[in-house]
């Protein structure tokens, strides 16, 4: 690599920065709508198991993996197993971008509600686009509705992805000053919020929606897979986020540490907004309409409000922090994307970065086209929320699990896993042993495996996922979009990995 | 000619002025187990509509159950079955739903593993998070950085 790669300012920025990637729409949006779409204790249960089952151990490989080979995902895996686990290291960075195009999109949605934050979301508005009776969602559900059929997010979508570029541009040290600022504010934000929604009644009765465990469904696959897609994706794990932070890293870290503090943390983020989220989506008894995506965006301002003063400054704290949030993770999204593309071609920065930004741009615009398709709000209203819905289901649901299974296969089996592991072992406190290796090499891939194998049974049976789902006129969308996950991710791996690397003499 | 507009002022106003139909509880937060009186107002002949429950006990399923029908007084009893949030129904004959309410029912009473793994999790995550960050502090900060350039 001819690039001088830059490294973080401290132990702490770092820590911040990566936790900061973590600490974004995962834990807030992402979080709470699985958390209620697998029925709060049934899922929570499950979500722990995937911390210290999952979430830590390949965190910590992604982190060594990332500092052993000062690459990003794809190239890491070029560099310790070949061109056939390029092909995975690619797969996971292009899964990571169509997720990366609906995030984008969510954070225009966010950004409309910001804008609505100043005024229009507090006042009671009739629901123009759909053929509901008026008052029959509340005031924040008919704003969200109202702001995504309209062309409002379109300008949106422009306005994020340029901001993504911006910091870009400025480099990482920027990311570390935003995120050292707006982290802690995020956190105090939602402590407030729990202030207010254990004092509603029937408020705490939410938080033990969410804690109580229902064994009765919990032997059901779909749940385990939620509760391990959401600890991939909080945890930005198999996006090669972790790994291009990581090759940031001086060549002396203790993996083991950091792995630990940035999983704990975020997770801990994610019980804090999980009582304010649970105690007033009770307090206000709210069906979230439309995916259980769109939740963070009525029960919320649902809850700020019934603030008994300052209810315009803190709807507008909130959605600025969480503009913030996303914007941090985002940026570590398309800049791991970035840095993929560097890495192999050595194609300047300024010309990847444009080209990320027009493929993505596009893809993002995808996902929020206004065309209502679903004017009864059965299933997801617009062409482009039905689409984020179905995109989630394959890019988040499978891809991620794909991902780390890849991973493990390649770091556990066809790498030296000895050699990864004394590497890791040279710098940490805590030692990783033969139960760390038996681990990763065996129980990991077997138990994402079997969930993948299981979950892909229920779908052959019951239905490709979205066959049912109301889209107007628009037939076979559900096709579209399982084919679209496909080949974007699928075929652009195999695509990227034949063409020629920097350096290289001949094709493969 | 003014009586014409007269009448479609009349008729406006009074179309204006029909009360909605609405329903309402006993309690705001009704129990598990817990007999609930549920009332609906703002019908000519409640006897026509009839009550429906739809809980969801997750997004992906819900149960749908038929409570009974209204007596003349506009009120019917209902037993909740499922804590959680369900959504209540007045349906005419048609099953045309009339009008519909969101319910947040509880627990009959605390339910001690709900605690319990609320406990767990807690400690377990602000001290795994508490324990871990300040070994990461002890460890020192590199006092000369060099230049952030990514």
């Amino acid at each position: 690599m001819s690039e001088v790669r830059g490294s973080w300012g401290s132990k702490l920025g770092f820590i911040l920065a990566a936790s900061g990637s973590a600490i974004g729409l995962g834990n807030i949006v992402f979080f709470s709508s699985n958390a209620y779409k697998y029925g709060g204790g049934a899922f929570y249960v499950p979500y722990l198991v995937a911390l210290f089952l999952i979430g830590i151990p390949v965190m910590i490989l992604e982190l060594g993996a990332g500092r052993f080979t000062r690459r990003s995902m794809p190239n890491a895996l070029y560099e310790v197993a070949g061109k056939r686990a390029e092909v995975a290291g690619w797969f996971g960075a292009l899964n990571a971008s169509i997720i990366t195009m609906y995030y984008i999109a969510i954070l225009a949605w966010i950004l409309g509600m910001w804008v609505g934050s100043l005024g229009a979301l507090w006042q009671a508005s009739p629901v123009e686009a759909f053929g509901l009776a008026s008052g029959e969602l509340s005031n924040s559900m008919s704003y969200f509705f109202n702001m995504i059929s309209s062309s409002k997010p379109l300008i949106f979508v422009v306005l994020i992805w340029a901001a993504n570029i911006l910091i870009i541009i400025r480099g990482a040290k920027s990311i570390e000053a935003v995120v050292k600022i707006f982290v802690p504010l995020m956190w105090v934000m939602m402590i407030v919020l729990i202030i207010r929604g254990i004092t509603l009644p029937g408020g705490i009765e939410g938080i033990f929606y969410l804690f109580t465990p229902d064994f009765s469904v919990m032997g059901d696959v779909g749940i385990w897979k939620g509760a391990f897609s959401q600890m991939f994706f909080t945890l930005s794990l198999g996006f090669g986020i972790m790994m291009a932070y990581a090759s940031y890293l001086p060549r002396k870290n203790d993996d083991v540490l950091s792995a630990t503090t940035i999983s704990f943390l975020n997770c801990s983020f994610e019980y804090i907004a999980g009582l304010a989220i649970f105690s007033l989506l009770f307090a206000f008894a709210i069906a979230p309409k439309a995916s259980s995506l769109s939740m963070i965006f009525f029960v919320v301002p649902e809850g700020i409000a019934e603030f008994p003063v300052f209810v315009g400054i803190f709807g507008f704290l909130f959605f600025t922090l969480l503009l913030m949030a996303g914007l941090t993770s985002s940026v570590s999204l398309v800049e791991s994307v970035v840095l993929s593309v560097i890495d192999k071609f050595g194609l300047p920065r300024m010309k990847v970065l444009m080209g990320v930004f027009l493929v993505g741009l596009a893809g993002s615009v995808l996902f929020v086209l206004p065309e209502v398709v679903d004017p009864g709000l059965n299933d997801d209203g617009t062409l482009g929320f039905t689409l984020v819905d179905l995109f989630d289901h394959w890019a988040f649901g499978y891809g991620l699990l794909i991902c780390g299974l890849f991973e493990l296969i390649i770091l556990g089996w066809l790498y030296d896993i000895n050699a990864l592991l004394a590497f890791i072992n040279e710098s940490s406190r805590v030692k990783l042993g033969a139960k760390f290796k038996f681990l990763v090499r065996f129980i990991l891939p077997l138990v994402i495996l079997s969930i993948l194998v299981l979950s892909a049974i229920d779908e052959i049976t019951g239905g490709l996922y979205g066959s049912a789902m109301e889209t107007g006129g628009y037939t076979g969308l559900h096709l579209v979009a399982f084919a679209g996950w496909i080949v974007f991710s699928f075929g652009g791996a195999v695509l990227f990995t034949i063409l020629k690397r920097r350096g290289e003499g001949g094709g493969v | 000619m003014k009586t014409m507009i007269l009448t479609v002022v009349l008729l406006g106003l009074s179309v204006g002025s029909v009360p909605a139909v609405e329903l309402s509880l006993d309690d705001d937060f009704p129990v598990v187990g817990q007999d609930q009186r549920v009332g609906v107002s703002g019908v000519e002949r409640a006897e026509d509509l009839g009550l429906w429950v739809v809980y969801s006990p997750n997004s992906e399923t819900s149960t749908e159950e038929e409570i009974g029908r209204f007596s003349s007084g506009g009120t019917v009893t209902w037993n909740p079955s499922r804590f959680g949030i369900a959504t209540l129904s007045a349906r005419d004959a048609a099953g045309k739903a009339v009008t519909t309410e969101n319910v947040a029912i509880l627990f009959a009473k605390t339910p001690r593993s709900g605690v319990l793994v609320m406990l767990f999790a807690g400690l377990l995550l602000f001290g795994g998070a508490g324990f871990s960050l300040r070994s990461v502090l002890a460890s020192g900060v590199p006092k000369h950085s060099p230049p952030i350039d990514t």
